[in-house]
């Protein structure tokens, strides 16, 4: 095991290959990847995975040699969910399903079967186009079983609702509410437990559930998916659990989902809400009388939005509380006096590199008695471990491991030398080590498959306490806490019960630890107390009674605890005073006892046919999309054609076909023709891709409307990404093409033989709102070089340069301002277009023209109405939200002269519908002759499309 | 709809006549799953000589459905298949020498087998416009059809007439000849079930998991036994005994009269097939791959045969064997006696066509439609 170099070491290496590719010269064709605008982050395949298939009776499992174990336990949890599920659907799937595991969470983020990124949170996906179940795993076998069934469980209810939708003779493409969908998952693949308990509790006591009469306000929430399981587990409680499946088999019946609730369970959806809305109430509201808010028994120290992982730090004779909190759509650290005022920033993460994404609900942190706050974030292809100076408000170092994937849970020694933490491995398995970064030791403590975490260094430096599924019912995902002696290594029992217990904290005295537990339906605090003179499993005390939930608990040398709280949708940070002192006053839930002997479990293997000699990869390839298309264009005016598109079951490999014609009357239809073959590549950390392209047809010239040309260009390009990071790359590209144009009007003839090169730099790291961008930046330079090789008729360079920056002034509203820069010059340049509603408001669209152009705009947006829709008699439709903006845009297009500046102020209104279309709209006065002169009367704009 | 003389050639001389022909088919039909069991749906394998017990997985007879299989079974008459095809189209084959003899077209899935009054060849669909087709099998005509709920299960045809029972809870009685309904009754939740008949009562089990005893005459409520879970297994009638199962497992044995609970057994898995029955013992396919032989009188388990396979049809049952097509494609033979189960043949998984004993073995017809007798000896 050995340490790889900081971060910042690799910025050198980097340097000496910008310039060779800079000194290339640019072709500027269509970008790479899933990156089709000129901005966009990347998503970058940091991993060449050696792709092994493992057969099974019902699946293709492909995996990577070094998780080849991991496969084999999760191709049994695979045919073993196939079993139940085909019982509990009375359906057999007729087709292999291709399973696709990753041995974490960052090596499943790189995955190309789905073209977007994978936000945190996300335990796995099935694409149901091709019939994809894509799974990572986590570190606990528990987890890894789970997310298997719940994903096969969707593959079940697909195919079965699309058997019975045929059969009915009814186009299979109307799904379930989304809200069964993903409550059916979760009611099939596990059982309830404390994180679904929590959300509901709070949901309910809150105000905020949502019946299903109106469930659409909270769609792809996990309040959503657990509200859908809770509905499930009442059907089956007061109905009968055939119900369930009776509803997918009567899903014919109706287009409207209510009417199909109604045949199948007797009872219309109000009438549903009412029944079960009582029935939670029933459960959930006599929990005020016995249980407490958290802020009615903690003090609040920061008491909205999403906050955790607090830790306390000492400066002078100030306290403070250190936490990680993502309230503004940026993670980052924070930090807070224990005595009030307000918080500080200390690190705006997710924008840079090497702070690239916080795991919020992740690792702990941990600071040491010189003040050094050890935390972790994901940077580039692995976890790194960040040490920062709290006293000096400074990085200090970050470290980054060979073959550790992910990191958690740092805990320094006493001290301060030396650091605990878990790591899950390439192999999938989670483990803790021990870090001397001095001594650049890498030491590791536990080596098994069963999933460790949550260490913590005792005060006395001589054990370390930490949560595992080794032991009682461990298969089942439940967590105990451990002592591991790290003189002898003895491993002993802290906690064995049905429940689990997991971010156990030391007292400064060492007698004392603290963690939490779902021993009573949800997370709640509990302190055990240790004392090795007795051979026993300790007592446990239980400190807290909450409602909801609380976690990542520490101890302050006070005897005080911090901990994070969940309580109306909000995580906060909240303290409990006197804890130490008032220990007695707690109740004893568990009396000391002897462990029972509880034998170790193991998950079987499944080596399928391929136990002698694992089936490579080999792709094979399906058709993706297949669609045909209408547009219409400034230059290439109306055309009408088709794309297929087909990829390999990793998605890695992917072909596009297009043809399309332009022919405006029959005699042209064969000259017209067009087609472009392309082959884009994603599976390298250096995605690329080339083609070649044969396009034919009128094309309009921008200097005269009414001119035009026919054009036959056919030649290839190649083009390739160069991610620096996630938020910067550089692009280059290459295209070599034949060119012969026939000018109508002036009848003249033009051949060339094409050599275009570009290279673009692009960073963005900006943040998506409704209707558009709302903080961060983008960036895009671009240098593009076309010459004639053969006649000399073209010759021309272009410089792009466009600059955003979005300056964030509260939640949700921001002044967002662009600066661009396009010029070309030379023999036959290309023109570029102003006007319109996406660029110099006010102005008709593409009404100005020329080689050069600038353009600047300035915009202030809003928010104005939460939400837009109807409400009718039979249901509502929920529009979208409303945002408003007042804007200023100044700009110009010019050949050889310039003009005079023309502008544009006014005020606009934009509809985000369904989330998926930005409806505009603009009303102002045009400025012209260089902002002289207003001109008379308004203009009004009506079009689509998200903000810059 | 064409073929029309064979259909006419086929009754004048593979039967020898017309009235060779009537017997059986006032008798039977033998609609799947009816065999030697009538419209009480007995799964019961006829004596055949031939069925002796041993098997061989040599396939004997083989023919190519003009479309897919689905849940519908096929309807042996004498020497004549009548195989229903997910296409909604149903084959009449002469099982002799495989010869297609006619085809009668209907446009949407058939889910349920078909039913033979007399001449006329009784067709339920599920799809669109849902129709009820009838066709006369001597001229090949089609006599009438007309609108009617999605029919998921087989239609029952009892003393010269036909009943239906629909997925949105209407079951009616047709006669020959006549489109229009001579009762209709509205129960209360879908029907998937196929009903059975015994003499003057009509059994259909609903999704609300009610079973109604009805007058076959008038259609009248004879009486509503409610077993709190959906019956997707059709019951079956045996020595005036009606025996429905349920999704939750529970097994009721019901007076055929006056519907009075006579015994109950819970499975504690889902029941989706019905049972066969013989000499006074029901073998009921459970979806924990297990079949249980019980009493009929009591209700009593008698024996447990352990497949480890869910089932995928009713089971067929002989004096010595029993065999079983599960989920997974495999046929199994049971030995009632020594208890031991073999694989016998296997078809593609998610074959769910029911088995049909024939005078040459057992017809098996896997997802694509590919039909095959395997030889019982």
């Amino acid at each position: 095991m050995s340490l790889r170099r900081p971060w910042r070491n690799r910025s050198g290496l980097l340097l000496h290959i910008l310039f060779p590719v800079i000194l290339l010269l640019p072709v500027v064709t269509a970008p790479v990847s899933a990156q089709f605008l000129p901005f966009g982050r990347n998503k970058i395949a940091y991993t060449e995975f050696d792709w092994r298939i493992l057969r099974t009776e019902h699946f293709d499992i492909y995996y990577y040699p070094e998780m080849q174990e991991l496969a084999g336990r999760g191709a049994h949890f695979a045919e073993e969910s196939y079993l139940a599920l085909e019982r509990t659907f009375n359906f057999t799937i007729l087709h292999r399903i291709p399973l696709i595991f990753y041995s974490s969470s960052i090596h499943f983020q790189q995955t190309n079967v789905t073209p977007g990124f994978i936000p945190e949170g996300v335990g796995g996906f099935f694409e149901f186009l091709k019939g994809r179940v894509v799974i990572p795993s986590q570190g606990s076998m528990e987890q890894f079983r789970h997310v298997i069934k719940h994903e096969l469980v969707h593959v079940f209810m697909h195919n079965k609702l699309e058997h019975v939708l045929r059969k009915h003779g009814q186009r299979a493409d109307r799904y379930l509410p989304l809200w069964f969908v993903e409550g059916l998952a979760e009611y099939y693949s596990t059982a309830w437990d404390s994180q679904a308990e929590m959300v509901l509790r709070d949901a309910v006591l809150n105000g905020y559930f949502a019946p299903l009469s109106r469930i659409w306000a909270i769609s792809g929430s996990f309040l959503m998916y657990k509200e859908g399981q809770d509905a499930l587990e009442f059907i089956a409680r007061t109905m009968g659990e055939e119900k369930i499946i009776q509803l997918v088999d009567n899903f014919w019946m109706s287009e409207n989902f209510s009417e199909v609730m109604r045949w199948t369970l007797g009872m219309s959806v109000e009438e549903f809400d009412r029944a079960w809305v009582r029935d939670l109430k029933r459960r959930i509201y006599p929990l005020v009388e016995t249980h407490d808010r958290p802020s009615d028994v903690g003090h609040t120290i920061v008491p909205r939005g999403f906050n955790a992982k607090p830790v306390y730090f000492r400066r002078g004779d100030s306290s403070y509380v250190v936490y990680i909190a993502n309230n503004t759509g940026y993670g980052g650290l924070y930090m807070k006096s224990l005595s009030g005022g307000e918080e500080r920033r200390l690190i705006e993460g997710e924008k840079t590199d090497s702070f690239e994404t916080f795991h919020l609900f992740g690792p702990r942190m941990a600071v040491n008695i010189h003040g050094i706050l050890a935390f972790v974030t994901k940077s580039g292809e692995t976890d790194v471990l960040h040490l920062y100076d709290l006293n000096r408000e400074r990085l200090a170092g970050t470290l980054a491991f060979n073959d550790l994937v992910m990191i958690g849970s740092p805990s320094w020694s006493p001290d301060g030398d030396r650091i605990v933490f878990a790591a899950l491995n390439t192999e999938g398995e989670n483990d803790l080590y021990i870090l001397d970064p001095d001594a650049h030791t890498l030491q590791q403590l536990t080596a098994d498959f069963y999933d460790d975490r949550d260490p913590a260094w005792s005060p006395d430096g001589t054990r370390i306490v930490f949560s595992s599924d080794r032991g009682f019912l461990g298969a089942r995902g439940v967590h105990h806490l451990y002592l591991v002696d790290l003189e002898d290594g003895d491993i002993r029992s802290l906690t064995q019960d049905s429940c689990s217990f997991i971010s156990p904290s030391w007292s400064s005295d060492g007698r004392h630890v603290v963690c939490t537990s779902d021993r009573d339906g949800t997370h709640n605090l509990y302190v055990i107390t240790v004392d090795d003179e007795i051979p026993v499993l300790p007592p446990v005390r239980q400190v807290s009674h909450f409602t909801t939930a609380a976690f990542d608990p520490v101890w302050t040398p006070d005897g005080d605890l911090l901990y994070s709280a969940y309580d109306g949708f909000n995580f906060g940070i909240l303290g409990l005073r006197d804890v130490s002192a008032r220990l007695d006053s707690f109740q004893t839930v568990l009396e000391p006892r002897l462990p029972f002997r509880s034998e170790r479990w193991e998950v079987p293997q499944i080596e399928g046919e391929t136990a002698e000699s694992p089936l490579v990869y080999e792709k094979r390839y399906q058709v993706d999309i297949a669609q045909s298309a209408i547009s219409t264009d400034p230059v290439f005016g109306t055309l009408g054609g088709a794309v297929l598109s087909m990829s390999d079951v990793l998605g890695d490999d992917r072909y596009y076909f297009m043809i399309y014609n332009t022919a405006q009357t029959s005699s042209e239809f064969f000259s017209s023709f067009n087609f472009a073959i392309s082959r884009v590549s994603l599976g390298r950390t250096t995605p690329y891709s080339y083609g070649v392209f044969h396009y034919a047809g009128r094309r309009y010239d921008l200097l005269d409307p009414d001119l035009y040309f026919n054009e036959r260009a056919y030649g290839g390009y190649f083009a390739a990404a160069f991610p620096l990071s996630k938020f910067r790359r550089l692009e280059g590209s290459v295209s070599f093409s034949n060119s012969d144009k026939e000018s109508i009007a002036e009848i003249r003839q033009r051949k060339a033989l094409l050599l275009t090169n570009s290279v673009s730099y692009v960073k963005d790291n900006a943040l998506y709102y409704w209707t558009g961008p709302i903080d961060g930046n983008r960036f895009n330079l671009t240098l593009s070089y076309t010459t004639d090789l053969r006649y000399s008729n073209v010759n021309y360079y272009s410089v792009m340069v466009d600059y955003r920056r979005y300056f964030r002034l509260t939640l949700r509203s921001t002044i967002a301002s662009r600066f661009e820069f396009l010029y070309n010059h030379g023999k036959e340049a290309r023109r570029y277009f102003l006007g319109g509603s996406w660029d110099l408001r006010g102005w008709p669209r593409w009404s100005i023209r020329g080689t050069k152009r600038w353009l600047t705009s300035h915009e202030l947006r809003f928010p104005l109405l939460d939400r837009v829709g109807l409400d009718f008699p039979f249901g509502s439709i929920n529009l979208g939200i409303l945002r408003g903006a007042v804007f200023f845009d100044a700009g110009n297009s010019w050949d050889t002269e310039y003009g005079s500046t023309l502008g544009s102020v006014g005020t606009g209104l934009r509809l985000s519908l369904f989330g998926i279309l930005v409806l505009r709209y603009d009303i102002g006065k045009r400025i012209e002759n260089n902002f002289t002169r207003f001109q008379d009367g308004l203009f009004q704009q009506f079009f689509f499309g998200w903000d810059f | 709809m064409r073929a029309l003389l064979p259909i006419i050639s086929f009754l004048l001389t593979a039967c020898g006549s017309v009235h060779h022909m009537e017997p059986l088919l006032s008798s039977g039909p033998w609609d799947w799953p009816q065999q030697g069991g009538g419209a009480e749906r007995h799964f019961v394998v006829p004596s055949f000589p031939s069925a002796s017990g041993r098997t061989t997985t040599q396939a004997t007879w083989e023919f190519s459905l003009d479309g897919t299989a689905g849940t519908a079974g096929p309807l042996l008459i004498g020497d004549v298949l009548l195989f229903p095809s997910v296409g909604g189209v149903v084959e009449a084959v002469r099982l002799s020498d495989a010869k297609t003899l006619a085809e009668f077209d209907c446009d949407w899935y058939i889910a349920g087998t078909p039913a033979l009054l007399g001449s006329s060849l009784f067709i339920a669909t599920i799809g669109g416009t849902s129709l009820l087709y009838c066709f006369d099998i001597t001229s090949g005509e089609l006599q009438w059809s007309r609108m009617f709920e999605a029919v998921h299960a087989a239609v029952c045809a009892h003393r010269h007439h036909v009943f239906v029972a629909g997925a949105r809870g209407t079951v009616a009685r047709f006669a020959p000849g006549d489109s229009v309904e001579i009762w209709k009754v509205q129960l209360t939740g879908p029907a998937r079930a196929a009903p059975a008949a015994s003499d003057t009562v009509l059994v259909v089990g609903t999704e609300t998991g009610d079973v109604f005893g009805l007058s076959t005459e008038t259609g009248r409520i004879l009486w509503r036994v409610p077993t709190f879970a959906a019956v997707q297994a059709g019951p079956v009638i045996a020595g005036g005994v009606v025996i429905a199962s349920n999704r939750k497992g529970i097994v009721h044995a019901l007076d055929l009269h006056s519907g009075t609970v006579v015994w109950t057994y819970e499975c504690g898995v889902p029941v989706y097939h019905s049972p066969a029955v013989r000499a006074g013992k029901l073998l009921l396919p459970v979806s924990s791959g297990d079949l249980l032989l019980l009493d009929l009188h009591d209700g009593r388990l008698l024996r447990t045969y352990t497949i480890n396979a869910l089932p995928g049809a009713s089971p067929l049952l002989s004096e010595m064997h029993a065999w079983q097509l599960a989920r997974n494609g495999n046929l199994y033979r049971v030995d009632v006696q020594s208890g031991d189960v073999h694989i016998v043949h296997k078809l593609p998984a998610g074959s769910e066509t029911p088995p049909v004993m024939t005078p040459a073995g057992i017809l098996l017809v896997d997802q694509d439609g590919e039909a095959i007798i395997v030889e019982v000896q």
